[in-house]
């Protein structure tokens, strides 16, 4: 090691100067950029304006409140995220329970039943709901066989078929959620609650459940934010008939091609995004402070 | 002249308003077993890694041989380091961990094949070459680390309290296999520990620190106490 | 009491569990029913419909859907190797403000980029991005904020011990880059390239804005194909595609070795 060597290295304690240091984030910010940040603010930008006019207007704004059409859609768009929020949270917590009390050698193959769907992509689940649900599906065949029913019943291509899709998308998101949760509750809790001589439904309803609400509620945010932006379900299960403010904005782009109004909707949809995660964050905050003081 | 292994000239370490290292000088020979005892919370790891480059001193200067170490990053000083934890590298093996040092030099393989089984050797660990380190028990973890410090022939090797993740035997039986590990390679120790007992049971000087100055430098025997030829550098 | 709650608890589990695998196990029956009705007599099973797959109508967006998911899963994780090392391992100053934006294409629904990304490229006069250059942007940005997030989680975790013992040995900056940081990561960056590979595999949301006619992606044109006809051929391509992906992560597995991640393997 020479002694001009260590000089030339003084300047610097060690590690590169800044410049150096940024420069690696150049291609990931760029692409962000050029693909993502640029494009949300031409979109923004874009609902404020008319094809016909010069200047900014809310004329976009106010066709989508005042039209009976689109509010139907959002209106629609809300009560299905609602359901399905609802139906996922319900169906996930036996599971959720089940992963993280249970020590049994199930526990894996349950692990792997819920999770796997993931894999197989919304298409292909949404398809097994149609063949099921249709109204020559699997389930009306096979009650029109057994003869308790002489007619189909009207399963698919409509709020019901969608809702179970949905559930069936989202259940493993809603399984995870629940599952960090429980996992928080001390098992010792509910033992020494049994001890003292609480029932097992008493235990679930004054122990486990109240100790959960932060998990619940993530759980149905969560659902609600995934049903609401999804598309593929709505389209395929729903029907022609069946439009919510995700398959609206499509239709805008690719049918009407009205840029100004499918942005105005996918504003809304956004908006709709962002107030639900702020009551979400805000809720959980609320909740946390409550259970840990 | 300069028989000096390392002198530590005025050395002290603030971060904000905490004066951590305050104004320490310490000379130490080539060869010598130096502990630097001292409460936790003294400020030993911090000196340690000004030493070996990770911490940039407030103001003072080390030397090593001679040569101020201002500015030489912690790779180019030829410094080994064990650490408390160990810091294995988990991916490779005992060997691979060992051959590390040699092989950054670009050394070539015949040559990294032999200082490996040599240092793996003075370990006692030349039969595990092939396992990695989770398949290891502590103690054998600790002399992975202490192989792998050693095989890059430093001519110091620094050590943050290696022991004190062992259970007592293991710890008092890894005194002396480090003693004798040192008296081996003649190398210089500097050896931090918050143990009093294992300072005395090894060193050649004990340096007492305490609130970031050096409190007190003595021998651990009284008789070399009286032959030692280096004067007090405590202030 | 106690015993109905708890027989309550094992049969709504049980139809729970029941109702994520029913769709699974239909189309799985259903691709290899000789008609469209579905028949679970396994006697009766036949696989002519996966020999009706190798068609170029099948095949083509296929081989689309393919490269497009490997070309995304490797930007993806180049991309988010890079910033994920600048904010998670070199913790640069405001390294959370920037990850905040690394991370910000997750609050926006996927038709909401995919409406921004077509506007954009339409209104800049880009036309001719439409179609599989628009196809790997929007997908890069759908899967890039996921690989960053694993990616950056893995180098959180690397115990910067392990750089000052490789710095001790004599290790310059590339040297622990090489050997001690890549390696030891791998394992988070396969999984964050996994991800990304299936998320753009199986993606339709982004996918409807900037297919066109003969660059169209494979679950694209089978919810084409649904709209106005369900015979069982549909279900031999999802079942197919389903089987491809599983091989897709048994390979990135076996290379890249996330699973012993999964289970506590290092460290
Ligand atoms: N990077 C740092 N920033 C601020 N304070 C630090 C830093 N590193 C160490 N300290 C403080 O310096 C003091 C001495 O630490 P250390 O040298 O690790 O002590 P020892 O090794 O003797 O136990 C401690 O009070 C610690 O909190
Ligand atoms: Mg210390």
């Amino acid at each position: 090691m020479s002694v001009l060597a260590l000089k030339a290295d003084k300047r610097r304690p060690h590690g590169p100067s800044r410049v150096q240091q940024f420069l690696p984030l150049f291609p990931p910010s760029l692409i962000l950029l050029l693909f993502f940040a640029i494009p949300m603010g031409m979109m923004v930008g874009l609902s404020f304006q008319q094809s016909d006019a010069s200047g900014l207007t809310l004329a976009s704004y106010e066709r989508f409140f005042s039209d009976q059409f689109t509010l139907m859609g959002m209106a629609r768009t809300v009560v299905m995220s609602g359901l399905v929020a609802i139906c996922v949270t319900i169906m996930a917590y036996p599971v959720a329970y089940f992963l993280a009390r249970s020590k049994s050698r199930w526990r894996a193959l349950v692990f792997a039943l819920a999770i796997a769907p993931e894999l197989a992509g919304v298409v292909l689940r949404t398809y097994g709901w149609l063949i099921i649900l249709e109204n020559q599906g699997f389930i009306n065949n096979a009650l029109i066989w057994l003869g308790v029913i002489a007619e189909p019943l009207p399963l698919a291509k409509n709020m019901f078929g969608v809702v179970v899709g949905l559930t069936h998308v989202i259940l493993p998101f809603g399984i995870l959620s629940l599952l960090t949760s429980l996992q928080g509750v001390d098992p010792n809790l509910e033992k020494s609650a049994q001890i003292l001589g609480a029932s097992r439904a008493s235990v679930i309803r004054h122990i486990v459940v109240p100790l959960t609400v932060p998990g619940i509620v993530s759980s149905m945010l969560l659902a609600f934010t995934m049903s609401a932006s999804a598309y593929a379900t709505p389209a395929i299960l729903g029907g022609a008939g069946f439009k919510v403010l995700a398959t609206m904005i499509y239709e805008q782009v690719l049918f009407y091609i009205d840029w100004s109004f499918a942005a105005v909707m996918a504003n809304v949809l956004l908006v709709m995004m962002l107030i639900v995660a702020l009551i979400g964050t805000r809720l959980e905050a609320r909740l946390h402070q409550k259970l840990h003081t | 002249m300069i028989n000096s292994d390392i002198e530590l000239i005025g050395l002290s370490k603030n971060y904000g308003a905490n004066k951590i290292v305050r104004d320490i000088d310490l000379d130490i020979p080539q060869g010598e077993f130096v502990s630097i005892l001292g409460p936790s919370g003294c400020g030993k790891t911090t000196t340690l890694n000004m030493i070996a480059g990770f911490t940039a001193p407030t103001s003072g200067q080390i030397r090593v041989r001679g040569h101020d170490q201002a500015g030489v990053p912690p790779e180019r000083r030829k410094i080994g380091l064990v650490f408390q934890n160990y810091a294995l590298f988990p991916h490779m093996t005992v060997g691979e961990n060992v051959a590390f040092g040699l092989k950054m030099q670009r050394k070539g393989r015949a040559e990294i094949d032999n200082q490996v089984e040599k240092s793996l050797r003075s370990v006692h660990l030349d039969h595990l070459k092939d396992r990695y380190p989770k398949e290891l028990s502590g103690g054998q973890q600790q002399r992975t680390a202490l192989a792998r410090a050693i095989a890059p022939k430093p001519s110091l090797l620094l050590l943050d309290e290696p022991l004190s993740n062992l259970d007592l035997k293991l710890r008092e039986a890894m005194r002396i296999e480090l003693k004798e590990v040192q008296q081996e390679l003649g190398i210089t120790f500097v050896y931090v520990t918050h143990d009093q007992e294992e300072a005395m049971a090894m060193s050649d000087r004990v340096v007492v620190m305490h609130e970031g100055i050096i409190a007190q430098v003595g021998s651990p025997r009284a008789e070399s106490y009286q032959s030692a030829s280096y004067p007090a550098a405590a202030k | 009491m106690n015993q109905v709650v708890s027989a309550l608890f094992w049969v709504s589990l049980v139809l729970v569990l029941t109702f994520i695998t029913l769709p699974l196990v239909v189309v799985m029956a259903a691709s290899l029913s000789p008609t469209a009705v579905v028949t679970l007599r396994p006697w009766e099973w036949t696989v002519q419909w996966y020999g009706d797959l190798w068609t170029a109508r099948w095949l083509d967006p296929f081989m689309l859907s393919a490269q497009l998911a490997l070309i995304v899963s490797i930007a993806s994780g180049v991309l988010g190797l890079l910033a994920a090392y600048v904010v998670a391992y070199e913790k640069c100053p405001g390294h959370a403000a920037i990850m905040s934006f690394l991370l910000s294409p997750l609050a926006v629904p996927q038709i909401v980029k995919g409406v921004a990304i077509v506007l954009f490229l339409s209104s800049a006069g880009l036309y001719n991005w439409l179609g599989t250059p628009g196809l790997i942007a929007a997908h890069i940005i759908l899967t890039l904020p996921f690989a960053v997030r694993m990616i950056a989680t893995a180098m959180f975790n690397f115990d910067k011990n392990l750089d000052r013992a490789g710095q001790s040995l004599g290790a310059s900056k590339m040297d622990r880059i090489r050997y001690l940081l890549l390696p030891i990561i791998k394992p988070g960056v396969f999984s964050g390239m996994t991800f990304a590979f299936i998320i753009s595999f199986n993606n339709i949301p982004l996918s409807v804005f900037l297919v066109r006619p003969g660059e169209t992606t494979l679950p694209i044109t089978v919810i084409n194909y649904i709209e106005y006809s369900l015979d069982p051929v549909l279900a031999a391509v999802n079942v197919a595609s389903l089987l491809f992906v599983l091989g897709v992560i048994f390979i990135f597995e076996k290379i890249g070795g996330f699973s012993a991640q999964i289970h506590g393997g290092s460290k």
